[in-house]
């Protein structure tokens, strides 16, 4: 557990966005959400949805590490993790963290929206164009993949910026379908 | 559906709050909740109040960085919890709506909590002795039964370690009660600003020549050996030792004030905050993606994944 201290000086620290609409992204409501019928449960009805990381909490977590592990490599980007399905049989409960596991593995599809506003990550992010893109990607992938081991599609989004769709790609049997978004 | 970003996790005790359901408190609305210390193991990081940053606003706990912990089943305000030694000071919402109040609740370890007062739950004397709480636009400083000791000025202050209450004066200077209210005010020269305790009996000011420490009886005031560049966010360990900040790049630092040599602190995520353990061997760091707790003494740190410390 004891890691020695060492020094991650990142200019992009100081690069915060002041708000995220990851979930609205995903389509997610706010204030007064209409009632859909055909909806089986509007996020805003889910019982531990969270609108910073997850459409739950077991998908919120998974957010979390998706963002410790890239900024690790130096990118700060806000990560939405959505579950399908959306209301999972377990919660996550933070005095029992291997309760993450249950409903994790009930998970078929995971859709993963990243959004930054630092330039100094879009910077990382692109440096070397594509091909390093996708391999980015790969690895979010499967640290997904990992949490989720019964999750057989992965959809990512990119977003540099709230608004502005720079990529989007599948991972399925671990092999990466990317394409460029508007922005490109 | 904008969410603003959190601006914004051994030697210790496994602090646990065991719900025991005793029946209802004289003065209270809510069920007994019994505030218990089992001994932990020596060597590790103290004790501190948790929270998970993708748990829900209200979700505390408690527990040792890096081990179990447990939930705090009565706090249910906003105001994250605060941790004074044995003593934990916290906010239970009562009423909905317009009638909504946060109920200002304190309990030692053992013992049932019993109601403080209604109000804003402001900073809590590191001895336990005394609370600042905010009600009907004006700070009070409270003892544990809720009676006033005295009321300030208008900033609510921050506590030394050997409690006394530094509050910044609006007409410039410092007012520093003792924990009977005994106030006394000391003057400060106009281009320097108080930021926080630095050890026992002083305070850390801000000066156009550097950081200093000034003695809050005396008023003395003397320059720091070192001062780091730029500095924000700084704050003193309970010792008066060492220094956090964040420097011109927020980058968390540790600066040991004896002989100015600084070290970076690890974040896992763009970091958002510090904060001190009451025996001044661990700091921890905060982001958005968690945690991390570091010993000063010898650097090692504990990932504490998705918790940070609120209190220590």
């Amino acid at each position: 557990m004891k890691t020695q201290a060492g020094g991650f000086a990142a200019a992009l620290a100081a690069v915060i966005l002041s708000s995220c609409s990851l979930g609205q992204a995903l389509g997610a409501q706010s204030a007064s959400p209409t009632p859909q019928p055909s909806q089986a449960a509007s996020p805003m009805a889910l019982p531990d949805y969270n609108a910073r990381y997850g459409n739950n909490r077991v998908g919120a977590e998974a957010a979390v590490r998706v963002g410790r592990a890239l900024y690790a490599q130096q990118q700060y980007w806000e990560a939405y993790v959505k579950t399908d399905p959306p209301v999972l049989s377990s919660t996550f409960d933070p005095v029992r963290p291997e309760s993450f596991d249950v409903g994790a593995k009930e998970v078929q599809r995971i859709d993963l929206i990243l959004a930054t506003e630092s330039g100094p990550s879009i910077r990382m992010y692109a440096l070397g164009g594509v091909e390093h893109e996708k391999r980015v990607l790969v690895d979010v992938a499967r640290v997904l993949q990992a949490l989720f081991p019964s999750a057989s599609t992965i959809n990512l989004s990119v977003f540099y910026g709230e608004a502005n769709l720079h990529a989007t790609a599948t991972y399925q049997g671990g092999g990466l379908d990317y394409h460029a978004g508007p922005a490109r | 559906m904008k969410a603003r970003l959190p601006r914004l996790a051994l030697a210790g005790l496994a602090l646990t709050l065991a719900a025991c359901d005793l029946g209802t408190t004289p003065g209270s609305s809510t069920a007994c909740s019994k505030v218990t210390l089992p001994a932990a193991s020596a060597g590790g990081a103290p004790v501190a109040v948790l929270r998970d940053v993708a748990g829900g606003p209200v979700e505390y706990l408690v527990g040792a960085p890096g081990r179990t912990s447990a939930r705090m089943p009565e706090a249910d305000g906003e105001i994250p919890p605060v941790r004074t030694g044995d003593r934990l000071w916290f906010t239970v919402t009562r009423g909905a709506g317009a009638d909504r109040v946060l109920e200002i609740r304190t309990a030692r370890a053992g013992e049932c909590s019993s109601r403080v007062t209604d109000g804003t739950l402001g900073p809590a004397d590191p001895q336990g002795k005394a609370i600042v709480v905010g009600a009907d636009a004006k700070w009070r400083m409270l003892d544990t039964s809720g009676r006033a000791i005295a009321d300030l000025e208008g900033i609510r202050g921050t506590w030394t370690p050997d409690g006394y209450l530094v509050e910044p004066r609006t007409a410039g200077g410092l007012a520093v009660y003792d924990d009977t209210g005994k106030r006394h005010d000391i003057d400060l020269s106009s281009d320097s600003s108080a930021t926080g305790a630095m050890g026992p009996g002083h305070e850390l000011l801000s000066t156009p020549s550097g950081l200093a420490s000034m003695d809050i009886v005396s008023g003395a005031v003397t320059t720091l050996p070192h001062s780091p560049s730029q500095p924000a966010n700084v704050e003193a360990s309970r010792d008066g030792k060492y220094l956090t900040y964040f420097d011109a790049q927020r980058n968390p630092q540790l600066m040991r004030v004896a002989d100015g040599v600084i070290t970076a602190l690890p974040a896992p995520g763009p970091p958002t905050g510090m904060t001190w353990s009451a025996d001044s061997r661990w700091v921890a760091v905060q982001s958005p993606y968690g945690g991390v707790v570091v010993h000063v003494d010898d650097l090692t740190s504990i990932d504490t994944g998705p918790l940070i410390v609120i209190s220590w």
